[in-house]
C-alpha cells in the first residue's frame, strides 16, 4: 500500500468513526419518536427512599460515582495521549515513543476493571437508594442506556485488542491498523463519556421535558440540553491534564524506586512527558471551566449565584489553592528540569521572576471579596470588605493572575524546549525580539482587559475576560509557532535524562494529589447546585438528606475518597512495576534447561 | 543590545500593538461592549 493511500485510508476512518460512532449512541433519537405517555415526573415520599444499616445513602453514592469518575476519567485519557504518541512514534519512526506509549497502555490496564467495578457498584446502589429517580432517569433516556451498556461491551474488546496486539501490529502498515484499532477505542470511550454526561448535565439543566417533568421531547433533546456540550468540553481537557498527572507519579515512583542509570532516564523522560501533557490538558482548561458556568448563569441565574454568591463561593478558594499548587508543583518541575542541559543554566536567573509572578498571581487568586466576620472585626476593618485587599477579591483581578499564571507556566516550558537548542537560522535575534514584543503586549493587554472590567458593570466584566483569554492563547499560539520556524534544525545539544533532583519528583507527585481533590471539590459543587432537586426544577428530592451538605461534612468525604482513589492508585502502580519484575532462578534450572 | 536587535524589538512592539489593540476592538463589538475611553471620568 503506498504512503498516499495508508494516510487516506487511516483519515478517512477518522472522519467516519467521528461522525458515525456519536450518532449511533444517539440513535434512540429515532426511537423518541415514537409517541410517549406524557406523564408528569414522579413525586416520591420518604417511603420510596430505601436506608441500608443505617448508612448515609448519598454519601454512599457519593462516594462510588466520584471514584467511579476518577477511574473513567483516567482510563478515558491515557488511550486519548497513547495514540497521539503512538502516532508520534510512527511518524518519526523513533521506538523510544512506541515503548512508552505502551507502558503508559499497562498502567492504565489495570486500572480499567476496577472502573468497571466501582460502575457497576454505582449502578447497582443507585436502582436500589433512589429507584424512584432512576425508573424517570430510564423513561427519559430508554433505549440509549442499552446502546451505553453496548459501548461498554464495545470499549472492553477495543481496549484489549489494542493492548494485547501490540507487539503483533508493531511495524509498517500493520503500525497503521493498530491505531486505527487506537482510534475506535477512543472514539467509543468519549462517546460513553459524552452520554453519560448527558445524564449527568440533564439532572442539572433538563430539556425534553415540561415544567411538570413530562416528557415532551425526544431522547437527542434530552441529550442536547444546555449544559451537555460545555461539560463535555471541560470533561475531555480535564481528564488528559489528570491522566497525565497520575502518569507521572506512576513516573515519578519508578524513578525513585530505580538504580540503574538507563533505568531512571527513562523514567525521567517519562515523567517530563507526563508533565507535558498535563500541562497542555490544564492550560485551556480554566476557559473550558468559565464557559461552562457562563452556560449556567445563562441557563439558570440562581443556580450560578448558589455557585458563586452563596456559601459554596467559599469553595472556590479552596479551588484556587489546588489550582496554584498544580500550578507551582508542574513550574517547580519545568525548572528543576533546566539542569538537564548545561545550556539551563542560562536560563536559570529568569526562573525567580517567574516564580514571583506565579506566587503573586496565587495570593491573588486566594483572597477572598466577602469576609465572614464578627461585629469587632468589622468595626476594626472599617467594613465588610479590606479597603487595599478587598478589589484583588473580584473577578477582574483574579482573571488577570489567572491568565498571567498560565502565560509564565508556558514561558517556563518554553524555556526548557530553548535549553537545548541553539537557533541557527540567521533571524534568530529579530525573532527572539518578536517574541519578547509579544510576552511584554500580551501581558499588558490583560492588565489593560482587568483594568477595564473595574470600570464596567458585571454584565461587561464577563465580556472583558474574552479579550484577556484570547491574549493568553494569542501568547501560547504565536510563541510556539515563532519557536517552531525559529529552531528548526537548530544544533542541538544533550539532554541528560536521570539528572534531576528527588525533590523534582516529588512534585510530580503532588500533581493528582491536588487534581483528585480538585476534581471531588468540583464535583460536590456541580452537584450541589441541584440544591434539594433530583432533576433540577423538575423532580423534588424528597429523601431525608434533600439538602446541601455542610463546607466541613464535605471536607471530611472529599478528602477520604481522594486517599481512597490513591491508595487505588498506588495498588495500581505496584501491580504495574509486579507484572515488570521477574524472579532469578536460584537453581539456574532456567539456563541450563535452555542449553539442553 | 545590537541597534538591529533594538529596532527589530520596537517594530514588534508596534506590530503586536496593534494586533492587540485590533482584537480588542473586535471582541468589543462582537459583544457589545462600550470601548474603554468612553468610560473615563469627564
Amino acid at each position: 500500500m503506498t504512503g498516499f493511500n495508508r494516510h487516506y485510508l487511516f483519515a478517512g476512518l477518522v472522519a467516519s468513526l467521528i461522525f458515525l460512532l456519536p450518532e449511533l449512541a444517539m440513535a434512540a433519537d429515532v426511537a423518541g419518536e415514537v409517541v410517549r405517555e406524557a406523564l408528569p415526573a414522579p413525586k416520591p415520599t420518604r417511603a420510596d427512599y430505601m436506608s441500608v444499616g443505617g448508612m448515609s445513602s448519598r454519601t454512599l453514592v457519593w462516594g462510588l460515582a466520584q471514584m467511579h469518575l476518577f477511574l473513567a476519567a483516567f482510563v478515558l485519557a491515557v488511550p486519548f495521549f497513547v495514540l497521539c504518541i503512538e502516532f508520534t512514534g510512527a511518524v518519526t519512526k523513533d521506538q523510544r515513543y512506541d515503548s512508552m506509549a505502551h507502558e503508559f497502555m499497562k498502567i492504565s490496564m489495570a486500572a480499567y476493571s476496577f472502573t468497571a467495578l466501582v460502575g457497576g457498584g454505582l449502578a447497582i446502589a443507585l436502582f436500589l437508594l433512589y429507584p424512584t429517580l432512576m425508573g424517570y432517569m430510564m423513561k427519559v433516556f430508554q433505549g440509549q442506556t442499552l446502546i451505553y451498556a453496548l459501548l461498554f461491551l464495545l470499549e472492553s474488546v477495543c481496549l484489549y485488542i489494542y493492548f494485547y496486539s501490540w507487539q503483533a501490529l508493531r511495524h509498517g502498515n500493520r503500525k497503521w491498523a493498530h491505531m486505527s484499532i487506537g482510534l475506535l477505542l477512543n472514539t467509543v470511550g468519549l462517546t460513553l463519556m459524552f452520554v453519560a454526561n448527558a445524564w449527568a448535565s440533564f439532572m442539572m439543566s433538563p430539556s425534553g421535558v415540561d415544567v411538570t417533568g413530562a416528557i415532551t421531547g425526544t431522547v437527542w433533546e434530552a441529550t442536547r440540553n444546555p449544559l451537555w456540550n460545555p461539560l463535555n468540553l471541560h470533561r475531555f481537557l480535564a481528564n488528559i491534564a489528570y491522566g497525565g498527572a497520575i502518569v507521572g507519579a506512576y513516573a515519578a515512583y519508578r524513578f525513585l524506586s530505580s538504580k540503574a542509570a538507563d533505568v531512571r532516564a527513562h523514567y525521567d523522560w517519562m515523567g517530563y512527558t507526563s508533565n507535558i501533557i498535563a500541562i497542555i490538558g490544564f492550560l485551556p482548561l480554566p476557559f473550558a471551566g468559565y464557559w461552562l458556568m457562563a452556560e449556567i448563569y445563562a441557563y439558570s441565574q440562581q443556580m450560578g449565584i448558589t455557585a458563586m454568591g452563596g456559601v459554596l463561593a467559599w469553595l472556590f478558594i479552596i479551588q484556587a489553592v489546588l489550582i496554584g499548587t498544580i500550578l507551582l508543583a508542574a513550574n517547580y518541575y519545568l525548572w528543576c528540569g533546566l539542569g538537564r542541559t548545561d545550556r539551563g543554566k542560562l536560563y536559570e536567573p529568569y526562573v525567580k521572576y517567574i516564580a514571583a509572578v506565579m506566587v503573586g498571581g496565587f495570593l491573588v487568586w486566594v483572597t477572598p471579596h466577602s469576609l465572614i466576620l464578627t461585629p469587632q472585626e468589622v468595626q476594626m476593618l472599617g467594613g465588610t470588605h479590606h479597603k487595599l485587599l478587598g478589589p484583588l477579591g473580584i473577578m477582574p483581578a483574579k482573571n488577570i493572575a489567572v491568565n498571567l499564571m498560565l502565560v509564565f507556566t508556558f514561558l517556563s516550558f518554553q524555556m526548557f524546549y530553548r535549553s537545548n537548542r541553539i537557533a541557527t537560522v540567521s533571524w534568530a535575534a529579530q525573532g527572539n525580539a518578536f517574541v519578547v514584543a509579544l510576552y511584554v503586549i500580551g501581558c499588558l493587554n490583560i492588565f489593560a482587559a482587568g483594568i477595564y472590567g473595574y470600570m464596567t458593570p458585571t454584565v461587561y466584566k464577563v465580556g472583558a475576560s474574552v479579550p484577556q483569554v484570547i491574549s493568553t492563547l494569542s501568547i501560547i499560539v504565536f510563541a510556539g509557532i515563532i519557536d517552531y520556524f525559529m529552531y528548526r534544525g537548530s544544533k542541538r545539544t544533550v539532554v541528560n535524562w536521570g539528572r534531576m533532583s528527588t525533590r523534582s519528583q516529588y512534585a510530580l507527585f503532588v500533581l493528582p494529589v491536588a487534581f483528585t481533590w480538585l476534581m471531588a471539590l468540583m464535583g460536590y459543587i456541580r452537584s450541589s447546585l441541584r440544591t434539594h432537586w433530583h432533576v433540577y426544577t423538575v423532580m423534588k428530592d424528597n429523601s431525608p438528606e434533600a439538602y446541601i451538605p455542610t463546607i466541613g461534612q464535605a471536607g471530611n468525604v472529599i478528602t477520604v475518597i481522594t486517599l481512597a482513589f490513591m491508595a487505588l492508585i498506588l495498588f495500581i502502580f505496584w501491580l504495574s512495576s509486579l507484572g515488570a519484575t521477574k524472579q532469578a532462578d536460584p537453581a539456574g534450572t532456567e539456563k541450563a534447561g535452555a542449553s539442553s | 543590545m545590537k541597534a538591529s536587535q533594538t529596532l527589530a524589538f520596537a517594530a514588534a512592539l508596534v506590530f503586536w500593538g496593534i494586533f492587540f489593540y485590533l482584537m480588542n476592538l473586535f471582541i468589543m463589538e462582537s459583544q457589545g461592549l462600550p470601548v474603554a475611553w468612553t468610560l473615563m471620568p469627564k
